[in-house]
């Protein structure tokens, strides 16, 4: 074990190094001795600061990571989407994203369109061509917000409220299906 | 230092499906989870499922994860609700069960007997302490008080540098050498 590596993890466990550093984090995750060192330097830590508790099973983080191996491997939808859309393949799939969602405006020109869910980019576009949907959709004003289930303004904006409530599914779309919306 | 702290590196490797950067999340806060789940427990192997079962919910959880807190503070929070979550569900299922007084002593002494047959793997939290504290006394001067600042005054190695007249390397390294100093010390204790 080089000691400019574990320098580097005991910095790593103050938040002071650089965290970017990929081929050494890499290095830490993969290398069983070095986990351990990163483990005892966190004990450390907890030990000084006093928040152990009173007794301390050494098995139990392995305990947990080893359950932790029967779940399934989680990839988020935003992650995901990143690498979907990196470049030649990335501007593919924003021009179709746009090119269905002019399709969808113009075919229903008085819809208005409300997402309910983030729900992810492949699943909004199918959604904006589905026509009789959209117009058998029970659409109603409560409270001076447009409600049902393809609600949405004609100049496509959404109110503060919503974009708060739903998060960032529509503010991660690309750039693409953005310029539609505005 | 970088932009980023490490638990917002590891959890952004997480959600890209590195298993291994989550295992780093748990290894760090484990200890902490399980004095929490400790408060809840009405015994040790009970604080570890929570532990555990907190570790796995956060895991599930991580990709609805937005950031608008510090992994530290939402694992926190899944960890007191996984609690309050098992305790009821344990409350429910004794009286549910008409459990006569009896066996559950049986069931008690049992719990007590199964923490007690693996002493070798637990650590005594005071034990450690005390080893953590005679290191730290047996550290030079410089090295104590660059450690301490950071570990008890949580001062940044920049505001150390400021208080110790020093540059910033020179306080990177002397926490480096008190840890290393400390960890020397814990060797014997954690079997290593």
């Amino acid at each position: 074990m080089n000691e400019q590596t574990t320098e580097w993890i005991s910095a790593l466990a103050d938040d002071e190094a650089e965290a970017r550093d990929h081929r050494r984090i890499k290095e830490l995750l993969d290398d069983a001795e070095l986990m351990q060192r990163w483990a005892d330097y966190h004990l450390i830590s907890d030990c000084m600061k006093q928040r152990l508790p009173e007794r301390l099973d050494t098995a139990l983080a392995a305990r947990v990571c080893q359950a932790l191996r029967e779940e399934p491997t989680i990839v988020s939808l935003h992650s995901f989407r990143r690498v979907l859309l990196k470049p030649a393949g990335g501007f593919a799939i924003a021009a179709s994203v746009a090119a269905v969602a002019i399709l969808g405006l113009q075919e229903q020109p008085d819809a208005v369109y409300r997402q309910t869910a983030p729900a992810p980019l492949v699943q909004t576009a199918p959604e904006s061509i589905v026509g009789p949907r959209a117009t058998d959709a029970p659409v109603r004003q409560v409270g001076g917000q447009v409600t049902g289930s393809m609600a949405r303004p004609a100049d496509c904006a959404r109110p503060a409220d919503v974009e708060e409530e739903l998060g960032p599914a529509t503010s991660e779309l690309p750039e693409a299906t953005a310029e539609v919306c505005r | 230092m970088g932009s980023k702290t490490s638990d917002q590196l590891l959890v952004a490797r997480a959600k890209q499906g590195d298993r291994k950067a989550f295992d780093a999340l748990v290894v760090k806060y484990h200890s902490r989870m399980m004095n929490l789940s400790a408060r809840f427990a009405r015994n040790y192997s009970d604080a570890c499922d929570i532990t555990q079962d907190a570790f796995i919910n956060a895991y599930r959880a991580l990709p609805g994860f937005r950031e608008e807190s510090s992994f530290y503070t939402w694992l926190y929070r899944i960890t007191v609700n996984t609690a309050k979550n098992y305790t009821g569900a344990k409350a429910r299922r004794v009286s549910e069960s008409a459990i006569d007084i009896t066996e559950m002593e049986q069931i008690e002494q049992n719990d007590t007997l199964k923490e007690q047959a693996t002493p070798e793997r637990l650590l005594m939290a005071a034990e450690l302490h005390e080893t953590v504290v005679a290191a730290l006394e047996g550290l030079p001067d410089n090295l104590r008080a660059a450690f301490s600042l950071r570990e008890l005054e949580g001062m940044s190695y920049e505001e150390i540098a400021t208080v110790m007249s020093c540059p910033v390397g020179t306080v990177r390294s002397r926490i480096f050498r008190a840890r290393e100093a400390v960890y020397d010390s814990l060797k014997p204790l954690l079997g290593e």
